[in-house]
């Protein structure tokens, strides 16, 4: 009963919105009810599917930067057809040499282009199955002839694996770290241990197996299951890893902690001897903060961060199912492994002395928990499709920050507020022109682009569709999405269902122009044509006689028509307001649906326009140029610039008091 | 006000400038030297608002033609370029795409007015300093007429000088980064990061300390060549002196340069929350600023007069 009184609310919310968008896009009572049952948290699934276990002990050596690892896994085949190979991940290898992938591919303005300063590999001693050691036979370089990459290798069965069977591979292994790059290894005595471990790729429920190099831009993609991990590091060194600690003891000098984590895909750990750690519980979730001596403030900011995002995020996209959350804070040098999430576990970046006013500490920490939803616990392909992940995520840490901070969320300092949907809105520019957003991260030109496009550029879509359509659909859309892909792997197409589903079709063929066709807009105010009503000019044949009308002004009125001229340019549609200034100072709103490339809004009133401003409420962020929204009447006063001559003024005059003798 | 106490000059009118003629002119500019203790800016009212309203017509010179590029831009809104001050800021970062295509016109424009301002800038600073130091035989304030064969004598010497100070300070502001760099990285392997900077920043303010000191020199220089009429470099040698005689004289530089960093921080605290909206706030925001920076000048007019008593009051036998 309940539910219906939802559905029925909303439909009349629908209704509203239609209405005055004048779109005539209403859902039906049946399509809000498709997913409805997905808007709470009773469609929860209470665990994944657990297709592949991993049970595993390691020991890191500090002083040499190895890490010596056994273990076994078990993995079910639960695709619809049997499989005579397993694909497995050695992602650690892409800092091997300068011929892996990783360092081959051109990345600028990403992360990992410092060069790697000590090697690292990860080098597989056994890999067996039922006692039968599968590594010698294994190939490698992944069925590339001639690559030398080692991140993606295939390893023949000696039998088929039948759909609904499982296989247990045995195996042992040797990490050596690198220097940190790219979100894993060590700097000093921090260690960093990330993407570490022998680790099978993921296969499609078609059979085909999902495996991939360790790309420059890309990030991972993996069956859930039970972690078991067994970590050992010098008593000295601080450990915090992904999953509750079930046991700790010491043996010799060694400090050993087992992990166990169900409904994860991975797992990273860290271990230091600096660390310091503070620890709360916060929504009934235990919440650890490991930080270098000196970062309090920075530990403090992270929890205060999480102590908002946690119920937020709760209430937004579905409770958090895990008890623990283990936030790590690397110290100045080791930025590489900063800003990086993992099951339970992510890392987060900013100086200690995190300037006040300046939310980096905030901005990243609630950005790389949000991926506890937007890659932990949907699983979203991050290789094929990184703008559900990364994407999704920026646009949740829009919201979540400004619901937090308001206005001045990344900045706010001195008067000056700048609000981080709007860096996101602008930072993308030219390229949204370059190359679609949804597409393989592998396959962005840049690093830049991939930042811009996938985490800004997705942001500022789906904050427009908010604004446009409205927040509450938004937000029922996005929650209805992250509740029902939960441990599901979704697809694009799951996205653009819930959104279809709760906002329409007109926002759903917007998002799917936007993502997948390089979809822009730029609305701007063409021209402005409110005249004095008055008698035509000219000669006029009137009841057999010839009137000559030359000067109107005697007869003129005090009202006035015309028209204000509007045009979208691009190919994203969406409804949009326009608001008139009128010389007596009153305004008047219109809305235009969008749809065609221009239009004539009609104006009568009792004063001329002076300015018209298309979007006042600056809702649609994906306007390529903000500063053609508006426009001036020849005939209107001009609007007041000494603000900003007053404070240039001031400033250049502090400037030249400092450098002027 | 008291009238300055005049003590004649050892030096007689300043070499280059024509004494002869008839009395009648050379009694017209000459000026008799303020006795030490009445050198006060205060007393040179006139002077130091010449001096501040030089750095005005600069900072227009800049202001100006940005100012009206943003009014242009936004010319057409309603509300102008208070759109520039919305929250969020989606104004502001509507212009980074054309700030990026005119910044560097902007920056050389700024080098350039820079440069030029800050040796034109001699002119003021020449004409304040002998103001506060010099007066007409009947004790009033030197005139533009008395100020101007002063100016003209002491512009090549002080050019000198400003090109010697400034060298030398941006050189000890370089190291002072550097060491910055290299102090920090030393150590952070040996502590924790926190400490490692506070140990950089301390080994920077030490350096800066050695800048502060040029600063210091740089001014009682300057001082000394108003003061005593001498060339450039006796006029640095004087200041040395000073400095090593009296070096305590760079506390009274280091409290007005605090203090004039003090009052922008504490009125950018307090500008924002007069708002930006309405006349009424911009004309008391505008107000408050130009306190500020008249403020500043009367400091540092305030420091120009100690200098000048200082290089009084040291011996100037090694001057000569």
């Amino acid at each position: 009963m309940r539910r219906v009184k939802r559905a029925r609310l909303a439909l009349f919310v629908l209704a509203l919105a239609g209405i005055a968008h004048g779109d005539g896009d209403v859902r039906t009572e049946a399509q809000i009810d498709a997913g409805a049952r997905y808007d709470d948290d009773a469609s929860l699934p209470a665990h994944a599917d657990d297709v592949v276990d991993y049970t595993m002990t390691a020991e890191l050596d500090p002083s040499a930067h190895t890490v010596h690892g056994e273990g076994k896994i078990v993995w079910r085949n639960t695709s619809e057809k049997p499989t005579s190979e397993v694909w497995v991940h050695l992602y650690l290898n892409a800092f091997k040499n300068e011929e892996s992938t990783f360092m081959r591919e051109p990345s600028a303005g990403s992360r990992g282009n410092g060069g790697v300063a000590d090697w690292g590999a990860i080098d597989v001693r056994k890999f067996s199955l039922d006692g039968v050691d599968l590594w010698p036979s294994a190939d490698k370089t992944g069925g590339r002839p001639g690559d030398l990459d080692e991140t993606d290798v295939r390893v023949p069965l000696p039998h088929d694996v039948a759909p609904g069977a499982s296989a247990t591979f045995d195996m042992t292994w040797d990490d050596k770290l690198p220097t940190v790059v790219e979100r894993t290894g060590y700097h000093g005595s921090f260690h960093m241990i990330a993407q570490w471990f022998p680790k099978i790729a993921r296969l499609e429920p078609d059979g085909t197996w999902a495996h991939f190099p360790f790309h420059h831009l890309a990030e991972f993609y993996a069956d859930f299951g039970t972690y078991d991990v067994t970590i050992k590091a010098p008593k000295a060194f601080v450990m915090g890893a992904t999953g509750p600690v079930v046991e700790a003891r010491d043996e010799g000098d060694l400090h050993v902690e087992r992990h166990v984590q169900r409904d994860v895909h991975d797992f990273a750990w860290t271990a230091f001897d600096q660390y310091q750690e503070r620890t709360e519980k916060i929504a009934g979730v235990d919440v650890r903060v490991l930080f270098p001596r000196g970062y309090g403030v920075v530990a403090e900011r992270s929890l205060e961060t999480i102590r908002f995002a946690l119920p937020h995020y709760n209430a937004r996209y579905g409770k958090y199912p895990y008890g623990v959350l283990t936030i790590v804070h690397p110290p100045e040098g080791a930025e590489e492994a900063g800003g990086m999430e993992y099951p339970t576990l992510f890392t987060s970046e900013g100086s200690w002395y995190g300037p006040p006013g300046v939310n980096v500490i905030e901005l990243v920490t609630i950005h790389e928990f949000g991926h506890q939803w937007f890659y932990g616990l949907l699983a979203s392909d991050e290789v094929t499709w990184p703008f559900l992940d990364e994407g999704m995520n920026s646009y949740a840490e829009e919201e979540g920050l400004r619901a937090w901070r308001g206005a001045g969320n990344v900045i706010d300092f001195m008067g000056l507020e700048i609000d981080d949907a709007e860096i996101d809105a602008n930072f993308p520019g030219a390229r949204v022109h370059d190359a679609p957003v949804a597409q393989p991260a592998f396959e962005f030109p840049t690093g830049g682009h991939y930042g811009a496009l996938v985490y800004e550029r997705t942001a500022a879509i789906f904050e427009t569709v908010d604004r446009v359509w409205g927040r509450e659909l938004g937000a029922r859309a996005i929650g209805r999405y992250a509740r029902r892909a939960r441990f599901r792997h979704p697809t694009p197409e799951d996205l653009l269902t819930s959104y279809e589903e709760v906002v329409g079709h007109d926002a759903r063929a917007m998002i799917e122009e936007a993502l997948f066709h390089e979809g822009w807009v730029d609305f701007r105010v063409e021209q402005i044509h409110t005249p004095r009503v008055a008698r035509a000019l000219g000669i006029f044949d009137r009841d057999g006689k010839r009137e000559t009308v030359k000067d109107d002004s005697i007869n003129a009125s005090n009202e006035y028509d015309g028209f204000v001229l509007v045009a979208r340019e691009g190919t994203l549609v969406m409804p949009v307001d326009v608001e008139l200034t009128l010389q007596d100072g009153t305004t008047q709103r219109l809305s235009w649906d969008g749809k065609e490339k221009f239009t004539r809004l009609a104006f009568h009133g009792t004063s001329p326009v002076a300015f018209a401003v298309v979007d006042p409420d600056h809702k649609v962020l994906l306007d390529q140029d903000h500063t053609n929204d508006f426009m001036r009447s020849g005939d209107a006063p001009t609007p007041p610039s000494q603000r900003v001559f007053e404070r240039l003024t001031y400033a250049a005059q502090m400037f030249f008091s400092e450098i002027a003798p | 006000m008291n009238d300055p106490i005049l003590v004649p000059s050892s030096r007689g009118p300043i070499s280059g400038i024509d004494t002869s003629g008839p009395e009648s002119v050379r009694k017209d500019t000459r000026l008799l030297l303020v006795s030490n203790d009445a050198m006060r800016a205060r007393r040179r009212p006139v002077a130091l608002f010449v001096y501040y309203m030089y750095q005005l017509a600069l900072a227009l010179v800049v202001a100006w033609p940005v100012s009206r590029g943003l009014a242009r831009a936004f010319g057409g809104h309603p509300r102008g370029d208070s759109v520039l001050f919305d929250d969020g800021g989606w104004a502001i970062l509507a212009l980074r795409s054309a700030w990026e295509r005119v910044s560097p016109a902007f920056f050389a424009l700024l080098a350039i007015v820079a440069i030029f301002g800050a040796v034109l800038g001699l002119v003021p600073l020449s004409a304040l300093l002998t103001s506060i130091s010099h007066a007409t035989p009947d004790t009033r304030a030197p005139r533009p007429r008395h100020l101007a064969p002063y100016v003209i004598a002491t512009f090549a010497p002080l050019t000198w000088i400003f090109a010697l100070g400034a060298a030398l300070e941006l050189a000890l502001s370089a190291v002072a980064l550097w060491t910055f760099g290299a102090v920090g990285e030393a150590v952070r392997a040996r502590t924790s990061d926190p400490r490692a900077d506070q140990i950089a920043v301390l080994a920077c303010f030490i350096v800066l300390m050695f800048a502060g000191a040029a600063c210091v020199v740089h001014d009682l220089a300057r001082a000394a060549l108003v003061r005593h009429r001498t060339g450039a470099f006796g006029a640095i040698r004087a200041a040395l002196v000073t400095f090593r005689r009296m070096p305590r004289v760079a506390w009274s530089w280091a409290w007005r340069g605090g203090v004039s960093i003090a009052v922008v921080i504490v009125v950018a605290a307090i500008v924002p929350r007069l708002g930006t909206k309405g006349a009424a706030s911009l004309i008391v925001i505008a107000l408050l600023h130009q306190v500020v920076a008249l403020a500043r000048t009367a400091l540092r007019a305030s420091w120009l007069a100690r200098a000048l008593r200082a290089v009084d009051a040291a011996p100037r036998s090694r001057t000569r």
